[in-house]
């Protein structure tokens, strides 16, 4: 498992290793000074004991003061180099998985829930323990552990090997005990860390679902789940408690047995042996005290190894997912057609939901997509889009497979309005743009004028967070305005109409085409209007297409059409 | 700035503090019921620390007193009393830790339970409100941080004046000069981490903004994702993630460099202390007034002052933050519902009639009325229909009739009866609602279409699926009514989940029916469905329906359309067709007759 952690972290070392560089040289100066502070009081104290001289113990305690000066400096930039280390790193652990989550296929997000990708993305990177720390200080302050051991264990070893022998006997059977205790204290982790989540889980769900939580008087039932979900979550939390505290407590008294076998062995050493100096004395008790630091931090080390797994499998498996593979290809033309010849698309093996579907737009061409609900209207329009990869057939623009052209350059070509509009934090002016240094100023005026935000919201207002702080259609008309900005080759719009008004929407039809005369537009709608205005008609149903033509002789010909549409349906 | 202006509410929240005392008084109710758990282990905790300064003095002895004599017995002895002083001190530290971390868990889930039970109480528009991630971290951090303040912070500051104070008096007692030297000394060290903590807690407060910037920004991208895709932005919002995480990042390590040498700016005074005692000290032994042991036990127990010092100083950052965590809850838990419960509610009606209108006004800021002097009545069992543009003032209506909301000004009557003069749970128990968010839990199919009221049987809901056709796809999910909705649904189309939301109104059969634009997403087929079921279903019930759709609300007994906060025009179908007006203009544009003709 240390092993699987260690490699994982190995690309993102060598990225930071001039800062690694920086921390271990440090950590080695750090603990040379420290381990030697005790040394020199020793001196002191021998020539104030026994054959008394004050001068020699003055020129100590300036060695000393040296010493500690020294020593501070370089713990004063050891704890904050660390930090340095784990932030970089963080961000890029952070930064490689979120573009991995950005570019997964369409199924990814469906299967992982949206609080839970921001958790792997936030708290397992960023808590203490977790990934950040430990790729940082995490593995240095084992490393400054054994080095503090290791350096005081020759200073002991040179000032008497004895009672080094003697008063070290306890730790092996510290770390024998700590290895056993592995799994226990690993398993409740897991569980605490399990707990948590769910808490998290309920809490956004019952949140997000506020209005339908008070409209139907569910409170009481929501609290009832929580205090369920609070519950284990307690539980869980006291066994982590009661086992770390137990712990604790036994490791740092099996070696704390150490010091007292320096007591007494020291001190007898002190009256029988004339070269074992009170000073030596002195020195051992200060080393043995210093040694349950770094003791704890070690073992301490397998718990976090442990946390930091736990959150390393959290992060590869979003690895692990395969990534959409967008194309490389440029399409330089104006206004290519956009043909789609005999798609298949299915979500699940064998249950297609498009079958045989060909249809094409050509440049000024308006085309409308109608069907009763489930038909497959979005998931065509999602092939389109170039996110959902069809099993059969081929989408080209000019002839060219829409699945060879760069994320970029179809996006050029096809804007996309969705049915729920999404909007992020900022102003109506960056959500139309979405950075896209082609679209200018003016361009987002004319695209908000089309979309009939003009005189309501200007571009400088704040959307809020996820754009709530705008109603339903003041989002769905932003999202239409970020469609039209980029003066795309072919406008695709998943019904965007049921976020505009019968009114709004005539208006939007009668400015469209002069924003966009030479564009074609690819429109989902239930709205006899918008299929009266277009130039086909494709009648979808049940995945495949039933008839396609002009709105008014799809009328003529076949009485099922008019049932599509509502203001028809009179009994 | 593209993230500007959204974490205001925040920094305003963590600037206002309450008293220290009135915070305690605040906790008071958590913390009592385990008063005693607190009670022994601060008891504890103290014993501990008494024992860790005992060990010095034992030392002290052993250099002084055994080690000169050779007295071998005695060296015996205090190696043994040491041993009991540490085994002591490590039981009650562990005993200690183990009641106080326990009772501490306990306490900080009971305010999770309070916190989570008021929001519930507080009332919808107050929900929506805060985001998402603000409801939850008020609940899971905040609560945490503030009974951190009364177990663990309260312990360690109580050790470390334990240790500072017992120190302190040992070294009186011992050497009054070595006493003066630390007195003079401390001072300095206490002054100076005071100081630097009063610097780093703005700073502290910022870099959790900054965090907070970082979480959010991934919050909104990530779920974005397919469309990020379509639109070819994937890049642009990586880059906006990592222009928020190294802002994060040059900050915070910034501000590590500054604490951490100033921190050890201020330990190198601990030296400071020791050379000065060891250097005075060589010059007392030479007149043989003071012992080498004493020294030693001097740069002992400076070593040990030297953490409190620390300790105490983060701690106290630690109790401001608590403050404003203490604040955050504390004003969320006195604020009042939106929608207040009167002392004595009316029993309601058992057969709910009319609903009432009496010169309504609404405004959320003064001056800017959304709803103007609005009067009209919806008799029992009748069904009215809103129509209007968007921001008319339809959603206004529809949460002051399901009281998320009262009037500014005038009434809203329930046969006659002032609707806050109920109580609103027991109000509300009479409405089914669909609403425009079509939100699906992560339970079972059955709990979400019952909404989780156990009392409604599975067969009534079944019913009401095969009503609205919703049946055959729910047997054909693996657990059929027991599946567990994943990704709230999700990988339901959106008609789909819409005809979830209707069944769910058809199996709760409430008195009245609140639809608010739920028609204008589902295509006619399926909306024929509903229309069928819904016209079953208002047979005889009271139905308010807000709709773009016309062909949803022609059959209603009256339509009112709503322009600019005002009632324009009232009617039945027929009526509003001859006269002509605005609902005639809108009818027309839907049939796609060209209205200017």
């Amino acid at each position: 498992m240390l092993r699987r952690v260690l490699r994982w972290l190995l690309p993102y070392w060598r990225r930071s290793r001039g800062i690694m560089t920086l921390v271990f040289s440090l950590t080695v100066f750090a603990i040379a000074t420290r381990t030697l502070y005790p040394v020199i009081f020793k001196f002191i104290i021998d020539h104030l004991s026994g054959d008394f001289d004050p001068k020699s113990a003055k020129h100590w305690i300036m060695v000393l003061f040296g010493m500690g000066l020294v020593r501070e400096l370089t713990q004063a930039f050891l704890p904050s180099s660390r930090a340095w280390l784990n932030l970089t790193n963080s961000l890029h652990i952070r930064m490689g998985h979120a573009e991995t989550v950005l570019r997964k296929r369409h199924d990814f997000y469906s299967r992982f829930r949206p609080g839970d990708l921001v958790t792997r993305l936030t708290d397992d990177i960023d808590q203490f323990e977790k990934i950040g720390w430990y790729s940082g200080s995490g593995v240095f302050r084992p490393i400054e552990a054994i080095l503090t051991l290791v350096f005081s264990l020759a200073v002991m070893f040179t000032l008497d090997w004895r009672l080094t022998l003697a008063s070290t006997l306890p730790l092996p059977f510290i770390v024998w005990g700590l290895a056993r205790t592995e799994s226990i204290q690993q398993k409740r982790y897991e569980e605490r860390q399990k707990r948590t989540s769910e808490t998290v889980e309920s809490l956004e769900s019952i949140f997000s679902g506020a209005r339908i939580v008070k409209g139907y008087v569910m409170e009481e039932a929501q609290n009832e789940i929580f205090d369920k979900v609070l519950d284990k979550r307690e539980d869980a939390e006291k066994r982590v408690i009661t086992l770390q505290a137990l712990l604790e407590g036994i490791f740092s008294l099996m070696n704390q047995t150490g010091l007292i076998i320096v007591l007494f062995l020291g001190g007898y050493f002190v009256l029988v042996n004339p070269e074992f100096t009170l000073g030596d004395f002195y020195a051992f008790v200060a080393y043995l005290s210093g040694l349950t630091m770094p003791l704890w931090t070690i073992a301490w080390f397998f718990v976090s190894t442990n946390v930091t797994n736990t959150s390393v499998g959290r992060l590869e498996e979003l690895g692990k997912e395969p990534e959409r593979r967008p194309g490389v290809l440029e399409l330089p033309q104006r206004h290519p057609p956009l043909h789609v010849r005999d798609l298949n698309f299915e979500y699940d093996e064998g249950k297609p939901v498009l079958n045989g579907i060909s249809l094409s737009v050509r440049a000024g061409e308006t085309v409308a997509l109608v069907g009763p609900v489930a038909c497959g209207k979005t998931t065509l329009l999602g092939c389109v889009m170039g996110i959902l990869k069809p099993q059969k057939g081929s989408i080209d623009l000019a002839g060219r497979d829409l699945f060879e052209l760069s994320d970029e350059e179809r996006s050029r070509h096809l804007a996309y309005a969705p049915q729920e509009p999404i909007l992020f934090s900022g102003k109506v002016e960056e959500n139309v743009t979405l950075g896209r240094e082609t679209v200018s100023a003016e361009q987002v005026e004319r695209a908000m004028e089309t979309a009939s935000l003009g005189g309501e919201v200007g571009p400088g207002r704040d959307v809020g967070q996820g754009g709530r702080d705008l109603s339903g259609g003041q989002r769905g008309r932003v999202s239409l305005a970020r469609a039209l900005a980029g003066t795309p080759s072919i406008l695709v719009l998943d019904d965007v109409t049921s976020a505009l008004d019968a009114k709004t929407e005539k208006r939007f039809w009668d400015r469209v085409r002069t924003l966009l005369p030479d564009s074609g537009i690819l429109v989902s709608t239930h709205r006899e209007a918008t299929a009266q205005r277009a130039d086909r008609v494709v009648w979808l149903q049940e995945g495949t297409i039933l008839h396609e033509g002009r709105h008014d002789d799809l009328l003529e010909e076949h009485p099922g059409y008019q049932k599509l549409f509502a203001m028809e349906e009179d009994d | 700035m593209w993230w500007s202006d959204h974490h205001g509410m925040d920094d305003r929240e963590l600037d206002s503090r309450l008293p220290t005392l009135e915070m305690i008084r605040r906790v008071g109710p958590y913390v009592r019921p385990h008063r005693w758990a607190f009670f022994f282990s601060f008891a504890l905790s103290l014993v501990a620390v008494g024992m860790t300064l005992g060990q010095p003095l034992i030392f002290k002895h052993i250099i002084d007193v055994n080690v000169p004599a050779g007295d071998l017995q005695g060296l015996f002895y205090s190696a043994m009393g040491y041993l009991a002083l540490m085994i002591g001190s490590g039981l009650a530290t562990m005993a200690a830790t183990i009641m106080l971390g326990k009772a501490g868990v306990i306490a900080v889930n009971t305010i999770k339970r309070d916190l989570f039970s008021h929001f519930m109480r507080l009332g919808l528009l107050w929900m929506e409100k805060h985001p998402t991630g603000t409801l939850v971290s008020r609940i899971e951090s905040d609560s945490q941080r503030l009974v951190a303040l009364t177990s663990t912070m309260m312990m360690r500051i109580l050790s470390a004046l334990g240790v500072l104070i017992g120190a302190l008096t040992i070294l009186a007692q011992v050497d009054l000069r070595l006493f003066a030297v630390a007195g003079l000394i401390i001072p300095v060290m206490v002054g100076g981490t005071f100081l630097l903590f009063r610097w780093l807690r703005p700073r502290f407060r910022k870099e959790r903004a900054l965090y907070a910037r970082l979480t959010g920004v991934i919050a909104e991208f990530l779920p974005a994702s397919r469309f990020l895709q379509a639109a070819g932005r994937v890049n642009w919002a990586a880059g906006k993630i990592r222009d928020e995480n190294v802002g994060y990042n040059r900050f915070t390590v910034r501000l590590a460099y500054i604490e951490y040498g100033v921190w050890h700016g201020l330990g190198f005074f601990e030296v400071i202390m020791t050379v000065t005692a060891l250097w005075l000290g060589t010059s007392w032994i030479a007149q043989g007034n003071i012992t080498v042991g004493a020294l030693v036990l001097f740069a002992q127990y400076v070593a040990q002052v030297y953490w409190p010092i620390i300790a105490l100083s983060e701690q106290l950052a630690e109790v401001q933050r608590a403050g404003g965590a203490a604040d955050r809850i504390f004003e969320t838990l006195d604020q009042d519902p939106l929608v207040s419960v009167p002392k004595l509610p009316v029993v309601l009606p058992q057969d709910p009639g009319e609903i009432r209108f009496d010169n309504v006004s609404f405004e959320y800021e003064e001056g800017k009325p959304v709803l103007r002097d609005v009067s009209f009545s919806l008799e029992g069992g009748k069904t009215l229909a809103l129509v209007g543009p968007t921001g008319g003032g339809k959603s206004t209506i529809v949460n002051m009739v399901c009281r998320f909301m009262d009037p500014s000004e005038g009434r809203i009557l329930l046969d006659g009866q002032d609707l806050r003069h109920f109580h609103p749970l027991d109000l509300r128990k009479l409405y089914g609602l669909v609403f425009q968010d079509l939100y699906l839990f992560p339970v079972s199919v059955l709990d979400n279409l019952r909404a989780f009221r156990t009392d409604i049987p599975r067969e009534r809901v079944i019913e009401a699926a095969k009503t609205s056709g919703l049946h055959e796809l729910i047997m054909a999910f693996d657990k059929g009514y027991d599946t567990v909705f994943e990704s709230r649904g999700s990988n339901l189309s959106y008609g789909q989940r819409q005809l979830m939301a209707f069944t769910r109104a058809l199996a709760v059969d409430p008195p009245i029916l609140v639809l608010d634009e739920a028609t204008s997403s589902v295509d006619p087929g399926t909306e024929r469905k509903i229309q069928q079921t819904l016209e079953r279903l208002t047979q005889g019930r009271t139905t308010l329906v807000v709709a773009h759709r016309l062909s949803t609300i022609r059959r209603a007994n009256r339509i009112l359309v709503v322009e600019g906060g005002r009632i324009s025009e009232s009617g039945t179908h027929d009526e509003l067709m001859e006269r002509d007006g605005h609902y005639a203009y809108l009818v027309k544009l839907q049939t796609g007759e060209d209205p200017d003709a």
